[in-house]
């Protein structure tokens, strides 16, 4: 049922292409047929010779015969290669288009999503799983179409030339058959799974272990840890090998069996002659001979199939688990903003359902104001500010951009309308000049140098090989996390919405790009209505308004100085502040 | 031989004494599958002459007995030698990749994919699993009882073995060029599907970036496009390779044809009898298809090479040595004209010379770039230097094992590494004898408590993977109470306390002030005014000491140092207005 409805699903996806797959199936069919025929033809020829001996200077069609044997030889073969081109064909095509899919269905999912996720481990499900299906389509179901044909057409022609002789030689068929099952039944399935448990606990335990060691190794204790590691790959080994043992018998008779064919055959003749042999029960018998290997061979074929579509489920799965998250909702008439204002109402926010990170939080920032999130990490600013531009939904209560919910404002609107200097902004491998032409992509290169010189980026460009031409992410080209902030600044401004959140997190740069960086944002902000997310507070000190939060809510709000005479969380955490500032590197005096 | 199997294959010498048994086993098996035509022959034979003599029956009997006999033992014998070898030597692999890796510099760990390499590997043994228990021994079998039942065929009847066999070599010889044409094309295919991953990754990394500026359309423009070059070069590839397995398949098929063909021919002429006729049908008939097989996972045999280059470059990659005795006098950290560069052909230190004394707080300032985490971690054995010498208390530290060097040093990095298990267990990594009473008085210094008392399980939560569940400050704190519990006589802090959040940074600044105490404490600080208490600054500019001094004598000379000084001051003041 499960594989069903999977190779449905990958066929929907292979649009048009998935003719091909048929057209695969359909030729491996036919040439699995096509490759009987050769025996029909030396079976003429045997004939012929038990007809004329000794005489074979009587034979005419020998040579015809011989001819005609390697003819459709060579026909099967070849359109056996033509629906194997088809299925690959269409299995790329599948890969290609899954790929697509689920990636595009990534940029529309809420932000936060892909670190949640790892990037990592997203690009491995976009990309690996979509090409664990290849296999699976370009190679296992033809040969499965070919596996299936060639037994049925093998049938027909044992029980066509003597029946009894036929069915004789499929008794050691039919019981491989059943030891087969018993090896890929349900026991099998679970035992496939246990298989795939063992194999990933120990990838995961050397991923830790790799990933440890230069933690175990500065506290000199890699043997411990080499030790677990080493405990995992011991576990899975004697569970494989228990589990091989296991298999060990039926497999022996599952081999014994089918290629056991001979033994009933030799059964066969024995008690069939016994009243004397004819010509053409000898005939029959050597043809029996010469065409039942072929059992063997398509046995083994199916065998190892059953492994391969599981590995089919499982990408399937891992797709699946991003595809089946939901998107934003997209407004289907977006409305406009009225103005730069924001505008919170009673605003509800959890990640996993479970723990609030923002509760009922309302606040209204007017069009031009600048304003400052601040409070203990953890608190909740950073998930506010991605509210309010939608990077999620809030589960409960309204923000509103100019007047007008944020769910009701098209995507491309919105983003035009606010601007996101994140603490750790990316940038591609393009050139600066590309780089910066996002902000706004009919930017002419002045307005671009315009808003690079505006974000302070004149030293970078001038350190570079090729100026504002140089691509980032090239051999040797790197820039440092305040420099790519400021390109990042640049194409804010080019992009020049107008209200602006900034995430201020300069800890890393170095004092030269911390200033420059500043002068960035002041640049940046002017006119604009700003939301910053502020984590040295005595950035704050001019804003129009604070606001203080904790654990999810607004403790406090007020200018620097209301809150400062207030006496509350916001002047303890001043005090804190001031003492760290003040903190230096040295003994304690004791 | 087995020297030269361990070398090509990776194996240990068992693995490889095992392998050839493997082989050997599926050769056995071959054969065993061959006995049944005898049996058939005289069969025939018999049928031929007018029937089964009486007295034979019990020899056909038995001969059937004998037949399905053999096939069960030396399946048994093939199963054991590859399966149960295979998983063994499998074992053996990574517990000795496990092994190499500890030994490794950490500088190895400083590449960004590691996570990544270690599945890759791990899915490469779980390969070559496959490869060594099926493939190679099926490939090599087939071919070695191949040839020995083709020798008895040309002493049987000279003319018709050749009609069976001259299609072999030919087969061979289109697979082994096949073989120096798929490389070529697959080295084209795997740049595209690098572009491709590449792609793909950035795009996930940067979609922040591109949402918010109303680029993802067009980014995925590009992206599809590198996505359907990999189609194009699949297909490519795949009709490539496609021509030559055709045509090698084709001629085997060819050999049942001629067998037919020349016996016809030789039938004709008469100096063939029946018999022997029939007999080369029936073995032909069976001859090409396992070689089929075994050819079918050739490709797989190939791409085995791929997946030990990358086994071997882990093997291959040249580990620190040095003694396990410390002789060191002191713990004055000294830089002796270091240079150092982690390429050929680039410079990242020039001309290092320093002491940071016993103790003393020495810090390293300079704009980014400039060489600070180097010189830290050069001093921790991390990467050996390219010139000069770095001693601790006079003793070349170039001749300790990067271990037993590693136990004088207590580091803070920016980076913290934390494993999926307690809280305690986490903080216990810094000292594996410390009582559960030392590791939580380290852990309060660090300020642990404040939110390790919050989680559901309190100590004993566990924190999921590389610690998913915490902040960046909170995993700093960890690394720090790590350092506190190791309690060393040397101390490296990167940018120790940059992630942490007001409140914190001045509770675990006072426990820093007192865990320094008397120790060599070297510190990589942005913020100037961290680094103003110091014993000794040294300014890294271009790879070489810029300035060196007290902080006060350093702000008298007005050099690169005053000027950062000055710059972070501003910024602190520093409004949005």
């Amino acid at each position: 049922m499960k594989k069903q409805s999977n190779l449905s699903r990958l066929l929907q996806i292979a649009g048009n292409h998935k003719y091909l797959t048929y057209a695969s199936w359909t030729l491996s069919t036919i040439s699995a047929f096509l490759a009987l025929v050769p025996f029909y033809y030396i079976w003429q020829v045997m004939q012929e010779v038990l007809a004329v001996a000794p005489d074979f200077s009587r034979a005419q069609n020998l040579t015809h015969n011989g001819y005609m044997a390697v003819l459709f030889a060579v026909i099967a073969m070849l359109i056996y290669i033509a629906g194997l081109m088809c299925s690959h064909l269409g299995a790329f095509r599948i890969a290609t288009n899954l790929r697509i899919q689920t990636i595009e269905h990534i940029v529309k999912l809420p932000l936060g999503f892909a670190e949640s996720f790892g990037s990592g481990r997203l690009r491995k499900i976009v990309n690996e799983s979509s090409a664990a299906t290849e296999t699976y389509l370009a190679h296992q179901l033809p040969d499965r179409a070919n596996a299936i044909a060639t037994p049925c057409g093998l049938f027909v022609l044992l029980l066509v030339f003597d029946w009894r002789l036929g069915l004789l030689s499929l008794v050691p068929v039919v019981l491989g058959f059943l030891i087969m099952m018993t090896m890929t039944g349900q026991r099998m399935q679970e035992k496939m799974k246990e298989y795939q448990n063992a194999l990933d606990d120990m990838s995961n335990e050397a991923v830790e272990y790799v990933r440890g060691i230069p933690v175990v190794k500065t506290f000199g204790q890699t043997i411990f840890s080499f030790k677990k590691f080493k405990d995992s790959i011991d576990r899975y080994k004697v569970w494989v090998i228990a589990y091989t043992k296991e298999l060990r018998t039926p497999m022996m008779f599952y081999t014994a069996a089918i290629n056991g064919v001979f033994a009933a055959l030799i059964a066969g003749a024995l008690i069939f002659t016994g009243g004397g042999v004819t010509k053409d029960f000898l005939l029959d018998l050597m043809f029996y001979i010469i065409i039942t290997p072929i059992i063997s061979v398509t046995l083994t074929r199916i065998m190892f199939q059953s492994e391969n579509a599981m590995i089919v489920d499982d990408a399937l799965q891992r797709i699946d688990s991003v595809l089946n998250l939901q998107p934003l909702a997209e407004p289907e008439k977006g409305e406009h903003t009225k103005d730069a204002s924001v505008q919170l109402n009673h605003v509800h926010f959890s990640y996993d359902g479970k723990n609030k990170v923002i509760k009922d939080i309302s606040l209204s920032i007017p069009a031009g104001q600048t304003v400052a999130f601040v409070g203990p990490s953890g608190g909740g600013k950073t998930t506010l500010a991605n509210l309010i531009c939608r990077f999620f939904d809030p589960q409960d209560g309204q923000v509103k951009i100019g007047g007008v919910d944020v769910k009701n404002i098209a995507k491309e609107e919105l983003m035009n309308t606010i601007s996101f200097v994140f603490q750790n902004s990316r940038l591609i491998k393009a050139s600066i000049l590309e780089n910066v032409r996002m902000g706004k992509p009919d930017a002419t290169r002045e307005e671009i140098m315009a808003a690079l010189h505006n974000a302070q980026c004149d030293d970078i460009l001038e350190k570079l090989p090729r100026g504002a031409d140089t691509v980032i992410g090239t051999k040797g080209v790197y820039l440092s996390g305040g420099e790519q902030q400021r390109i990042a600044i640049a194409r804010v401004m080019l992009k020049n919405a107008p209200i602006v959140i900034l995430d201020e997190a300069t800890a890393f740069a170095d004092p030269d790009n911390e200033s420059r960086v500043q002068a960035a944002f002041s640049k940046l902000s002017e006119g604009k209505t700003v939301i910053m997310i502020a984590h040295r507070l005595s950035t704050v000190a001019g804003v129009d308004q604070i606001y203080v939060i904790e654990d999810g809510q607004i403790t406090e709000s007020g200018k620097s100085r209301e809150l400062l005479e207030k006496g509350g969380v916001f002047s303890r955490m001043w005090q804190d502040y001031q003492t760290s500032v003040q903190w230096k590197v040295a003994k304690e005096v004791q | 031989m087995i020297k030269w199997l361990q070398k090509r294959y990776a194996l240990s010498e068992q693995g490889a004494k095992d392998l050839v048994k493997g082989c050997l086993a599926c050769v056995l098996q071959n054969l065993s599958f061959m006995f049944p035509v005898g049996l058939l022959y005289f069969l025939v034979g018999d049928l031929m002459n007018g029937g089964v003599p009486s007295e034979k029956i019990a020899f056909y009997i038995v001969g059937c007995a004998v037949c399905i006999g053999l096939i069960l033992f030396t399946t048994y014998i093939q199963y054991n030698a590859t399966y149960f070898a295979t998983y063994t030597e499998s074992g053996v692999r990574r517990i000795t990749l496990a092994e190499r890796l500890r030994k490794i510099p950490l500088s190895f760990f400083g590449k960004k994919d590691l996570a990544d390499l270690t599945s890759t590997i791990m899915a490469d043994c779980t390969f070559l699993e496959q490869s060594f228990s099926h493939f190679i021994p099926e490939l090599a079998g087939s071919i070695i009882s191949t040839v020995l039942i083709s020798i008895s065929l040309l002493v049987f009847d000279w003319r018709m073995a050749l009609a069976a066999l001259w299609v072999l070599p030919v087969a061979f010889a289109i697979v082994g060029f096949s073989a120096k044409v798929q490389e070529r094309l697959n080295q084209k295919a795997m740049d595209v599907k690098i572009a491709c991953a590449d792609g793909i990754q950035e795009c996930i990394e940067t979609v922040r970036d591109l949402k918010s500026n109303n680029a993802e359309q067009e980014y995925l423009k590009g992206l599809e496009k590198k996505i359907r070059a990999v189609e194009q070069r699949s297909i490519l590839n795949e009709f490539g390779l496609a021509a030559f397995v055709v045509s090698a398949s084709l001629i085997l098929k060819l050999g049942i044809a001629t067998v037919a063909l020349v016996g016809s021919v030789l039938l004709i002429g008469g100096s063939l009898d029946v018999l022997t006729f029939f007999m080369f049908l029936l073995v032909v008939s069976r001859l090409y298809d396992p070689l089929q097989g075994a050819l079918q996972n050739l490709a797989a045999v190939i791409s085995t090479r791929t997946n030990i280059a990358r086994m071997n470059e882990i093997l291959d990659h040249p580990i620190q040595q040095g003694e396990n005795k410390l002789s060191n006098k002191g713990y004055d950290i000294t830089f002796d004209h270091v240079g150092f560069a982690y390429n050929t052909g680039e410079t990242i230190l020039k001309d290092v010379s320093f002491t940071a004394k016993q103790g003393e707080v020495t810090a390293l300032v300079g704009p980014s770039g400039g060489g600070k985490t180097t010189v830290s971690r050069l001093a921790a054995r991390f990467w050996d230097v390219s010139q000069g010498k770095i001693s601790i208390g006079g003793m070349d530290i170039s001749k300790i094992d990067p271990e037993t060097l590693l136990s004088l040093f207590s580091i803070v990095f920016q980076d913290v590494t934390l494993f999926d298990n307690t809280i305690l267990e986490n903080i216990r990594i810094g000292n594996q004898q410390a009582t559960d009473e030392q590791v939580l008085a380290a852990a309060k210094l660090a300020n642990v408590d404040g939110f390790a008392e919050k989680l559901p399980e309190g100590w004993h939560t566990n924190i999921g993977e590389n610690g998913c569940e915490l902040s960046g400050g909170e995993r700093q704190r960890i690394s720090i109470a790590r350092a506190f519990l190791k309690n060393a006589p040397i101390i490296l802090l990167d940018e120790a306390t940059a992630s942490l959040d007001v409140e914190n940074e001045t509770l675990i600044q006072t426990a820093l002030s007192r865990l320094i105490a008397d120790k060599t404490v070297l510190v990589i600080a942005h913020r100037m005014r961290t680094i103003a208490g110091a014993d000794k600054i040294v300014v890294l500019s271009q790879g070489t000491v810029a300035e060196e001094g007290a902080p006060k004598t350093l702000l008298e000379q007005n050099g690169l140092y005053a000027r950062m000084v000055r710059l972070q001051k501003e910024s602190q003041n520093w409004k949005l207005a």
